[in-house]
């Protein structure tokens, strides 16, 4: 039975297993900013619910919340330092049950078995609340497509804060397909993936932490993520009965035209096995790395050669099999920038499309031919990557 | 009875000499006259200058005069004291020996020559109009001699018409005096123009005094000593700390056997040497004394004797870059520590103990050039006295104001710490310890132990005689600035092509100014291309700026080149790029490091060429010894 409020917020009183409300504490709490001037965003609000606690973190960029079933023996809400909390929670008994509560001065009671904690919180009516975001559009997609979008893509999100549009991923829907950009103005990562159902259509440019918060709590096969966006905001619900729900402010600005950097065609053709070159890049890097980790890609017939030199160390030389279309092959590429996206692609071979050595290389996955009766891969990705030179 | 030397050269000798004009300028005159006196040994000289020289200019000595015969003589074409045969021309010891000065003077101006030896009881005194004698007089005067010029050119107006201005002739009669009296500190020189005394030099024998004198105290004391001796090649002098750098070559200053010299060999070897220290645009501050004997260099190559032809080109221009070389490396090792608890020290203090304590009590290593055979007759501007560094000290002492960036280490030293017999000069100690090994500070380098950082900016390291600081912004500066060096030297700087290209819009400065320098910045690693009106598009960037804000980097590097052109010679800026992208790409101060991070920062820094000084010429590490520290703490 549950205690008539006698002052929402002042009060709250709830019991719940202690490994929940331990979860619970750490997904909401890569929201928590590290250094702010407002002291109170280094809380967690916990806030009760019908049956349950809803717990809430924001840097006011990001926000995550999470639910979790609990016994209310008094709603309100109450806020508690983040750090202190975790570590508090993420220290008491296993298999216990944890009640927490808080007094008129703010002060959270954690009580567990014979422990007894009282943290000093500050007024949960002054913790911001997190942005609502009116479904203009909204669409789902399955658990496992999301991942891969987000893993094919960030790698090649900007680090440079002075062009803050390259360091989130444009995510562009126009009703059916969902399509995952990201550009360091060096590399560019392009994937697509059919979405389960949505409606209408929008560009937004989303922040790459909130992206790879989105990841990091996407753990499970089961279920969709439904996508919600408005004018600045876009909030992701997660499927399961924890209800986690990530609010994240979007990048506003003009994504540079991307469809620009993907060469229209191309003139030659490689046809290499994924994980050879992956290997081979990997070892000619060892040298490479002392030289602005330039590799040098050429061909010999249907020989791939990859050499790499420095001055500090000395010279790299690998050789592939590869299949060929079109006229001998020499160009220059980042080793890392060819790792990353090796990294993820996930495929057996893959095609790299070059024309001359000043003009971009593009990376696709080869997938297999699709067999009678099974449907086709619709996912289709690829990454440009722009070549070096030497001046 | 006075003595007769001048003689009249044989048709044979006097064709032999290089023939030209010797008088262009006031300047030229008034070097030439100088440069009488002080080969009459003169301890004295005062200039005096009207209307820069223009109307009037007079050079009045204290030497040992002339003959009322000779008085007459000197003006005859080929009349000189100073060689006798075509030979003598392979074995000059003074600064004239073609007899061609004062006819060619005399001839161009009117010309009053007043002379008397000191065993004479009275003087004479000539004076000449164009050329021709009007009167021979006996006059009483004082011992030694005076030359008056008074309006030269009156008679050749093609020549007049070229004089400059008032200041512009003025500022080359004093520099041209300037540099003969720095090369001769045992002499007192006074300029005067009109009733001001532009410049007086005490005459003590102390190089540092007479350039405080010519140049400025704060020059003087930015100089460190340089030397060198190969065989009977020596070089000694001054240089500055790279901090303090000219927007041109005015304070180049190169002597051989004392006579100053214009020279692309010397100053090729200077430049050299500072070239990773000072921005391009900037040149060193350097007075170089190159003594090499008679016969291995050449002075009668040119009419006004400013320049010289060497026998063994080679041999001097490794001399100078070493002298200059060592005294650098000696410099970084003792950087000045702005410290009012912690005197300087040199890292590698172990053998100290060991040598025998009068070793240290020279000031300066002039005391070894003593013994070594000097090529001039007139007191060699080397024989003086050894404590002429720490007088200069002393003197320079008072208002120094220790807020200043990097002094003069050893007036530090000698500020800081005990009285100036007990004070060890730490060139001298660094002459001594550096030599046997050409890169001490690098193999001290790898003995460092990282123990932290302090204020995100400095990495603490334990050495083995005492405690380093090392900058880790200069430091990493420096790393990169040789990698890119390096790279640019040898196949090129590894670009990487952008997929969007950035399109940067300049001001109309900044924009001209870059299309100036494209290819500075391409030779640097930028692919910039014009863009129509002020803008530009970069299409390729150098590859390590690949994870940097190399948007901003650009901007802040062209920006430093509007700021930079300021200065008059804004030459190419190869250098210069690499230094700015060197010095972006650093990390910062302030940023913090791991100790991982700090070991391999250290590592790297062992590697470079120069781990004394940053490419902008500041020092990197600065160190404090045990022993120091063990004094401070009364543990003796
Ligand atoms: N200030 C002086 N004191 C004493 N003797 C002088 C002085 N100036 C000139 N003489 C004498 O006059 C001679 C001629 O001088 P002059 O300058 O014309 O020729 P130089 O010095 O011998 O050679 P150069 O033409 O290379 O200067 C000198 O050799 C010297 O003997
Ligand atoms: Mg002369």
């Amino acid at each position: 039975m549950v205690a008539p409020p006698t002052d929402t917020l002042a009060s709250l009183k709830a019991t719940c297993p202690r490994k929940a409300i331990y979860e619970a504490v750490q997904t909401v709490g890569h929201a928590v900013s590290g250094r702010s001037a407002l002291p109170i965003l280094s809380h967690i609000l916990i806030r009760a619910e019908e049956s349950g606690l809803r717990l809430i973190a924001t840097d006011l960029e990001l926000g995550i919340s999470c639910y979790i079933p609990a016994q209310v023996q008094e709603s309100g809400a109450l806020t508690a330092p983040s750090r202190t909390l975790t570590e508090v929670l993420g220290n008491l008994p296993d298999k216990s049950d944890v009640a927490i509560s808080v007094d008129k001065s703010h002060t959270t009671r954690v009580n567990c078995e014979k422990s007894d904690y009282k943290i000093l919180g500050l007024p949960a009516d002054e913790y911001p609340q997190l942005p609502e975001v009116r479904d203009t559009v909204s669409f789902t997609i399955s658990q496992g497509m999301m991942r891969s979008l987000i893993r094919q893509t960030r790698f090649a999100v900007g680090t440079d804060e002075a062009r803050p549009i390259l360091t989130g991923i444009l995510m562009v829907f126009d009703g059916e397909t969902l399509k995952f950009v990201a550009t360091d103005t060096h590399r560019l990562a392009v994937k697509s993936a059919k979405v389960t159902r949505g409606t209408g259509s929008q560009n937004a440019i989303v922040p790459a932490r909130a992206m790879n918060e989105l990841t990091r709590l996407l753990t499970g096969d089961e279920g969709d993520v439904e996508v919600r966006l408005s004018g600045n905001q876009v909030m992701f619900n997660l499927p399961g009965e924890n209800q986690v729900q990530i609010v994240s402010r979007l990048i506003e600005g003009q994504f540079p035209n991307y469809q620009r950097v993907i060469p229209a065609e191309h003139q030659k053709t490689l046809t290499i096995p994924a994980a050879t070159l992956q290997s081979a890049v990997k070892r000619a890097s060892i040298v490479a790395r002392e030289n602005s980790q330039r590799v040098i890609f050429r061909t010999e017939d249907t020989r791939l050669i990859l050499t790499a030199e420095s001055q500090i160390i000395g010279n790299a030389y690998e050789e592939i099999e590869v299949e060929r279309e079109g006229g001998e092959v020499e160009i220059a590429f980042n080793a890392k920038y060819l790792l990353d996206v090796l990294d993820v692609i996930d495929c057996d071979n893959i095609h790299l499309e070059l024309s001359d050595p000043l003009k971009p290389g593009v990376l696709r996955p080869v997938h297999p031919a699709p067999k009678e009766g099974e449907t086709p891969d619709t996912t289709d990705y690829l990454c440009v990557l722009m070549p070096m030179q030497i001046h | 009875m006075a003595i007769n030397r001048i003689q009249i050269l044989d048709d044979n000798t006097a064709n032999r000499i290089a023939a030209g004009e010797v008088v262009e300028r006031p300047a030229s005159a008034v070097k030439e006259l100088v440069e009488n006196a002080i080969d009459a040994n003169a301890t004295q000289i005062t200039v005096t200058l009207e209307e820069g020289g223009k109307k009037r200019l007079s050079v009045m000595d204290n030497g040992h005069g002339m003959s009322r015969a000779d008085s007459v003589l000197c003006l005859q074409r080929h009349a000189t004291s100073k060689i006798k045969t075509a030979d003598d021309l392979f074995a000059i010891r003074t600064l004239g020996f073609r007899g061609e000065a004062l006819p060619s003077i005399a001839s161009v101006s009117k010309f009053t020559l007043t002379s008397k030896p000191k065993d004479e009881e009275s003087g004479t005194e000539i004076v000449i109009l164009g050329g021709d004698i009007e009167s021979v007089s006996e006059v009483a005067v004082r011992d030694g001699t005076t030359m008056e010029i008074r309006d030269l050119f009156y008679n050749t107006p093609a020549r007049l018409k070229f004089l400059k201005s008032t200041p512009s002739e003025l500022s080359r009669a004093v520099e041209a005096v300037g540099h003969l009296a720095i090369a001769n500190p045992a002499i007192a020189f006074r300029v005067r123009h009109g009733n001001a005394e532009t410049f007086a030099t005490p005459g003590t024998g102390d190089h540092l005094a007479a350039i405080s004198a010519v140049w400025s105290r704060d020059i003087a004391r930015k100089l460190i000593p340089i030397e060198h001796e190969s065989g009977d090649l020596r070089v000694q002098g001054f240089i500055a700390t790279p901090d303090l750098t000219r927007p041109g070559r005015s304070h180049e200053l190169f002597y051989v056997n004392g006579r100053p010299i214009k020279s692309r060999l010397l100053g090729h070897a200077l430049e050299e040497a500072f070239r990773s220290l000072t921005p391009e645009s900037r040149y060193p501050i350097a007075v170089i004394f190159v003594d090499i004997h008679p016969d291995m260099v050449d002075v009668n190559v040119h009419p006004t004797k400013t320049e010289v032809k060497f026998t063994r080109d080679g041999e001097v221009h490794h001399a100078v870059s070493q002298a200059v070389k060592s005294a650098l490396l000696a410099y970084g090792i003792v950087p000045s520590v702005r410290s009012t608890i912690l005197p300087t020290a040199p890292l590698d203090t172990t053998s100290l103990e060991e040598r025998p304590p009068s070793q240290f009590q020279l000031p300066m290593p002039v005391e070894r050039a003593a013994a070594a055979p000097s090529y001039r007759e007139a007191p060699s501007p080397h024989n003086q006295s050894r404590h002429a560094f720490s007088d200069m000290v002393d003197a320079v002492i008072e208002g120094f104001s220790p807020s200043e960036s990097a002094p003069h280490p050893a007036l530090q030293a000698q500020e800081e710490s005990a009285p100036p017999s007990t004070t060890r000069d730490p060139f001298e100690e660094e002459a001594l310890e550096v030599r046997p090994r050409p890169k001490p500070f690098a193999e001290q380098l790898r003995e460092f132990q990282v123990l932290g950082q302090a204020r995100n900016t400095y990495i603490i390291a334990l050495t083995p005689t005492g405690i380093a600081v090392i900058d880790q912004h200069v430091a990493h500066e420096r790393v990169l600035y040789e990698r890119l060096t390096v790279k640019r030297l040898s196949n090129g700087i590894p670009m990487q092509r952008l997929a969007i290209p950035v399109t940067i819009t300049l001001g109309k400065r900044e924009a001209l100014l870059l299309a100036e320098h494209l290819e500075s910045f391409s030779k640097s690693g930028w692919e910039i291309a014009p863009f129509g009106g002020e803008s530009f598009v970069v299409r390729a960037i150098p590859a390590v700026l690949v994870n940097k804000s190399y948007e901003l980097i650009l901007r802040d590097m062209i920006d430093e080149l509007v700021n930079q052109s300021i200065s008059r010679r804004l030459l190419v800026l190869q250098d210069h790029v690499t230094i700015t992208n060197a010095c972006k790409m650093a990390v910062k101060a302030g940023d913090p490091l791991g100790m991982e991070e700090m070991r391999g920062l250290l590592e790297q820094l062992a590697e470079t060429e120069n781990p004394y000084l940053c490419p902008h010429g500041r020092p990197i590490v600065v160190t404090i010894a045990f022993k120091d520290l063990d004094k401070q703490f009364k543990r003796a």
